[in-house]
């Protein structure tokens, strides 16, 4: 008798077993609207084109005047990596505020585009945990209770991705190698030569804005760069770079395992874009 | 047995349940397979996502190679591989599709993803370098439109392929063509770029800045030359530093035109350079409102070309003068010429018919008959007064009663016998013989109306035609035996006839008539055309065919109506008048076939400088610049607004900068040649062309000979200078000789002077020139002949009827031997002692300028001294048919600059914050373009950039009316040539024939 009950038993074990096998490969079936938001929102910024009026916002409060108008044009995914890259913090400090009216206006034409209950997060980070980067948030945090979709898609930014001459540094110099290709990368990034010479030579308001902004970047690295002219921006651009790298051999040192770990984790040329989206 | 307890064929529900578990198990497997499906849906699903990011990844590759394409853009392909792979006509969209290409590559290969265990990789075919082939394809596979008016730019990307492989198999792939729209106006901005530098590059003859330049410096060259013509002290007309500033502006201009605004740097730079080299020079020279100086750089005033030369008949006039003189006995005389005619009228009034005849008896033959007759004429009468008669005048009438006597005389005969029979009868006859006369003048007196003028005198008292009654009476009726006598044969035979009779002109006639063409010559002299100086200058004018047109037309107005009362004498004088206009006007009929032949050989001339010679017009055909160029704002970046940025802003001679820092040295930018071609009679160019125009090589007039010897007398000692003075001296000092014997035989022929009064007249006129200079300057503007009609007139005291045409035969007399080759003096010796003494001149004046200010130097120039040595030096061609008809002085500036932008950049706002300013800027410099086309790390030679530069030759004509100055360069080099010519320091290497200058 108690060999069948123990029969019974083992039996309906059994049973339980393979409901739970299968019950456990079944494929699930999630709520489709809440998740079919987010990859069509990201598919909105990623394809949908807008024009963006602003002005370049002038040194020391002046109003702008029409020489700081601008207009640029492009899709909305394009204009927020623009926005966040030109938003970058260096330890948590603006380096620049000249393009706040583009970031503003930015701002305004996605959350105009997208629609309530989500949130757009555009996050430009060269490395994980550096010192600095830049990010813009379009529309409000979910709340804590909701469910929440999300989908990431990357945008290029300007900087370029240096991916091979980062792992060539690493393997010669090890983390000093990579950051002086990752330094160099930034600063030729936050001052392209050729445009920043040209903008220099011009008239104003382009040169002042442009000293402006190394003089606050130099700053930040507490480098004195002086007054900088249009034959001297290798040169600065240079001593600005040797500064960063000091940097980023810190950051690399500290969040990285090893060089080569440090060099595959570039994400300089990559913006990404979280869409996040929720139900009531 | 229980069944409980019964335990055959008994299956445990473990068993059963283990079975389940198994199959469940199997199932769960089976369910677990399914797991690839799901996998492969996420693979597809990634596939599609891709293509977005690959169109976000090909809009950031093409706004990196447009910024890439605009700095750097190729405008020549390179001989290489990837360079013969752009087409050449259109390599900058080529490099920019390539450019599109491999940014696009690039930035696909950051899309590289892995889903699951597969990887997803987005690819166009890659380039390789060493086919042009395979460039080819690359290039092909992207394809440019320029939309919304050029303010953006459409790129079809084709033969991308998104594919996802698992462990190196392919499990998924797709291919695609993308297509973007990026806001960039580089297809726009570079289109603008090459048709800036395109028209920068144009000479005279096309639109844009030869045109420009040209239109520029017509102005600045006129108003100097007047300047200078009019007394300013202007020794070069057309110095370099006014051919920069011309050049700027017409750049300027250029600029405004291609992107709708200039540059700000270059206009302010301009405006520097205007008022540094205007307020200085033209402005004070020239005599010009200060405000006009800045139009005359932008290109807004151009007065000066439509200055106008006046022409006056003048010389024909004393030619025709001289003609008509030598005529007017004969012009008078056929005014007053009568053509007469006597005729006869018989009538018979009686008398017996002719007796018939009658035989002697029968058998009589008439053989043979004789008639005789005897006329007699008596009675009649005569009528002596003068009568009207139609249009004709009876003078007389005669009639007279003929009686004619006649026998006749038979002869018969019979048989050999003849007998003559003899018989007489008497005939009567009235016969009326009559002569009249018309007025019938030759040439162009108008006759008489009526028979009044035989009969009354004139109104003013002369004779009339009253002596000619008696004068043809004597001729037809007296010189022919008298009334009775005609009468007595005109029975018999035909007595009309006809003569010519010519009126006895009054004494004072002559006198009368030659007044009068004086009084007319001086009204036809003054007569004059205006044409402008800029036609006559381009060998465009005639102004002696105008100045005939223009008689004609006042030929009534200058000869007065004639009345139905003027007397045979006024009718005289009248036709004296006419035919002198008619002298006039062929006169100038002839000057305008000179003329029309000198123009002919202008031209050729002028073509032989090797310069196009600009209309003038060409000033006048430039079109306003719109103020502001673009699109209507309808493209997705907005309007357009182009800014150009020329570096330097400003194109410069070179040297020491005006405007800058004292004494910083700028770059040459600016070759500048500026080569004045008449500055005669010294270049050899100028000798060239003059000779040619002249129709002589080896002569010059006595007026630049004797200019050259006053000039030269002022400037001080030099050895070389005081032997080639002396030589110029005897050239003169002959040729004035040859005038001397001119101007005495003409008073020999034209006056009653008698040999010694004429010879001490002549020499008392050349006596008052001290020096052999002034007095050949006096020989050739009409002083000398002025002075020896003063001093014969003084010995003759003549009327002013009588001076006038002496005074005409002198003149024309003067010319004449001037042109003459005794009159002519060899161009060598001129100009050889011009030369010289235009190198002492200059040399005096660095010395004594070398210490002074600018302004000060100023001064020395128009010292009276140095006035003299260089203000009056003759400079120019002049323009003459022949030296007696000298209206106008022209001279032409060729004018060469070659230079460009070392660097010329046009901006263009637009597009995110990018650290600059938000720009593109398009760049056109000397450099090469390189690209990394195979991604090896090292970049391949696509082609070359060029910066914009021009080689640009024009020529400047201007003409002054005739005087002793002339215009042209008397003060600084003849052929001025800038610092950096020939080669300025921003010519690219192929331009010229300079050297690899640039980068």
């Amino acid at each position: 008798m108690t060999s069948t009950v123990l029969d019974v038993v083992v039996c309906l074990l059994l049973v339980s077993g393979a409901v739970v096998v299968l019950a456990g490969t079944a494929p699930g079936s999630p709520s489709p609207s809440a998740a079919a938001k987010a990859p069509a929102v990201a598919e909105t910024l990623a394809t949908s084109t807008a024009t963006v009026e602003y002005d370049l916002v002038p040194t020391d409060g002046d109003p702008p005047t029409p020489e700081h108008g601008r207009v640029a044009h492009g899709t909305l995914a394009e204009l927020l990596a623009a926005a966040t890259v030109a938003g970058v913090e260096v330890d948590g400090t603006r380096a620049t505020t000249t393009a706040d009216g583009f970031r503003a206006a930015v701002r305004s034409v996605v959350a105009a585009s997208t629609g309530r209950r989500m949130q757009v997060i555009a996050r430009w980070e060269p490395y994980p945990g550096a010192h600095l980067a830049g990010e813009l948030t379009v529309g409000p945090s979910p709340p804590r209770t909701a469910t929440v979709h999300a989908v990431t898609l990357s945008v290029p930014a300007r900087f370029h991705s240096p991916s091979e001459e980062a792992r060539a540094g690493a393997g010669r110099d090890g983390y000093a190698g990579v950051a002086r290709v990752v330094a160099r990368t930034l600063v030729a990034g936050l001052f392209p030569p050729a445009a920043t010479r040209l903008a220099l030579a011009d008239d104003d308001p382009l040169p002042t804005l442009v000293r402006k902004r190394y003089r606050r970047v130099g700053a930040a690295y507490g480098v004195r760069l002086g007054t900088v002219r249009p034959p001297s921006v290798t040169a600065t651009n240079s001593r600005l770079a040797d500064a960063v790298a000091t940097r980023v051999e810190a950051d690399l040192r500290r969040g990285m395992q090893s060089p080569r770990e440090a060099a595959d984790a570039l994400a300089l040329g990559k913006v990404r874009i979280v869409v996040r989206t929720w139900s009531a | 047995m229980s069944f409980v307890a019964d335990e055959r064929a008994r299956v445990p529900f473990a068993v059963v349940g283990a079975l389940l578990l198994v199959s469940a198990s199997a199932h769960a497997a089976t369910l677990a397979g399914r797991e690839g499906a799901v996998v492969d849906r996420r693979v597809a699903v990634t596939l599609d996502r891709v293509e977005a990011e690959a169109t976000a990844a090909l809009r950031t590759a093409v706004r990196e190679a447009v910024v890439d394409a605009a700095a750097s853009p190729v405008i020549r392909p390179a001989n290489t591989t990837v360079g013969r792979a752009l087409n050449a006509s259109s390599p900058f969209r080529d490099a920019l599709r390539l450019r599109i290409h491999l940014a696009a590559k690039r930035h696909f290969e950051r899309l590289d993803r892995r889903v699951g265990g597969a990887r997803v990789a987005v690819t166009v075919p890659p380039v390789g370098r060493d086919s042009t082939p395979a460039v080819r394809a690359a290039v092909r596979r992207v394809s440019l439109t320029a939309l919304d008016g050029g303010s953006s730019l459409r790129v079809t990307l084709s033969n991308v392929s998104a594919s996802a492989t698992r462990d190196g198999h392919p499990i998924a792939r797709k291919q695609f063509v993308l297509a973007v729209t990026v806001a960039s106006p580089v297809l726009l901005v570079h289109d603008r770029v090459e048709s800036f530098a395109n028209r920068v590059g144009n000479g005279p003859t096309e639109p844009g800045f030869g045109r420009g330049l040209t239109a520029r410096l017509y102005p600045l060259v006129w108003a100097r030359a007047y300047g200078q013509f009019g007394g300013a002290p202007i020794g070069n007309v057309l110095a370099n530093r006014h051919v920069e500033l011309a050049a700027n502006g017409a750049l300027l201009a250029e600029q405004r035109r291609a992107f709708g605004r200039g540059d700000p740097a270059a206009r302010h730079g301009l405006e520097e350079l205007t008022a540094a080299v205007l307020a200085g020079d033209i402005v004070a020279a020239a005599g010009l409102p200060p405000e006009t100086a800045g139009g005359l750089v932008e290109g807004h005033t151009r007065p000066q070309p439509e200055e106008t030369v006046s022409v006056d008949v003048d010389r024909s006039a004393d030619a025709a003068l001289l003609a008509t003189t030598a005529d007017l006995e004969d012009i008078l005389r056929d005014a007053y010429r009568v053509a007469v005619r006597r005729s006869a009228t018989v009538r018979a009034s009686g008398g017996e018919s002719p007796p018939a005849p009658v035989a002697p008896g029968p058998g009589w033959t008439l053989v043979g008959n004789r008639t005789t007759e005897t006329v007699t004429a008596g009675g009649g009468w005569t009528d002596r007064t003068v009568r009207s008669n139609g249009r004709r005048a009876t003078f007389a009438t005669y009639v007279r009663d003929v009686t004619a006597e006649r026998t006749i005389r038979r002869t018969w005969r019979r048989a050999g016998r003849t007998v003559e029979v003899r018989q007489n009868w008497t005939v009567t006859y009235r016969v009326e013989i009559r002569v009249t006369g018309r007025h019938a003048p030759t040439g162009d007196a108008r006759p008489v109306p009526d028979e009044s003028a035989f009969v009354r005198e004139g109104p003013d008292g002369s004779p009339n035609l009253r002596d000619v009654p008696a004068r043809a009476l004597e001729l037809l009726v007296d010189g022919a035996g008298g009334p009775t006598a005609l009468a007595r044969r005109a029975v018999g035979e035909d007595v009309n006839a006809s003569g010519t009779v010519f009126g006895r002109r009054p004494t004072g006639l002559r006198a009368h008539a030659l007044a009068e063409l004086a009084r007319l010559r001086n009204r036809v002299a003054s007569v004059e055309t205006t044409v402008p100086a800029s036609d006559l200058a381009a060998g465009r004018a005639n102004p002696a065919a105008d100045l005939a047109a223009e008689l004609r037309e006042r030929r009534g107005d200058l000869l007065g109506r004639p009345t139905e009362d003027d007397g045979v004498s006024g009718r005289a004088v009248a036709a004296a008048r006419a035919a002198y206009l008619a002298a006039v006007i062929g006169e100038l009929d002839r000057r305008a076939d000179r003329t029309r032949a000198r123009n002919g050989r202008l031209v050729g001339a002028l073509g032989n400088v090797d310069a196009d010679v600009p209309d003038v017009e060409v000033g006048r055909a430039l079109t306003p610049p719109r103020r502001r160029l673009g699109t209507d704002g309808r493209g997705p970046g907005g309007p357009v607004a182009l800014s150009p940025d020329g570096a330097p802003a400003v194109l410069s001679r070179g040297g020491v900068s005006r405007t800058g820092a004292a004494g910083s040295e700028v770059p040459t930018t600016l070759a500048v040649r500026n080569a004045n071609v008449f500055s005669l009679p010294t270049e050899a160019v100028g000798e060239a062309v003059a000779g040619s125009l002249l129709g002589s090589r080896e002569a010059v007039g006595l007026r630049v000979a004797a200019r050259t010897l006053l000039d030269s007398d002022a400037v001080g000692g030099n050895a070389t200078l005081e032997t080639r003075r002396e030589r110029l001296a005897s050239a003169v000092a002959s040729s004035l000789a040859s005038l001397r014997t001119a101007v005495d035989r003409a008073l020999r022929l034209g006056t009653a002077l008698p040999e010694a009064e004429r010879r001490a007249a002549v020499d008392a006129a050349f006596a008052r020139w001290d020096g052999l200079g002034p007095r050949a300057l006096a020989a050739t503007n009409g002083s000398l002949a002025a002075a020896v009609l003063e001093e014969a007139d003084a010995r003759a005291d003549w009327t002013s009827a009588e001076r006038v045409p002496v005074a005409a035969r002198v003149r024309v007399a003067l010319a004449a031997a001037r042109r003459s080759s005794a009159g002519r003096v060899d161009a060598v010796l001129v100009g050889r002692t011009a030369t010289t003494a235009r190198a002492v001149a200059r040399r005096v004046v660095a010395d004594r300028t070398a210490a002074l200010t600018e302004r000060a130097a100023r001064r020395v120039l128009a010292d009276r001294w140095l006035g003299r040595a260089l203000g009056p030096v003759l400079a120019g061609l002049p323009v003459a048919p022949v030296p007696g008809y000298w209206y106008a002085t022209l001279n032409v500036w060729v004018v060469t600059v070659r230079g460009g932008y070392e660097r010329f950049a046009v901006t263009v706002p637009g597009g995110p914050p990018d650290g600059a300013g938000a720009r593109t800027v398009y760049v056109r410099e000397e450099s090469t373009v390189r690209v990394d086309v195979d991604g090896d790390g090292t970049s391949e030679t696509l082609g070359r950039s060029a910066p914009v530069w021009f080689d640009v030759t024009t020529a400047v004509v201007v003409a002054v009316p005739p005087s002793g100055r002339g215009v042209g360069d008397v003060l600084g080099p003849v052929d001025e040539r800038s610092p950096g010519w020939p080669c300025p320091d921003t010519l690219p290497a192929r331009a010229g024939n300079c050297p690899a200058t640039g980068g």
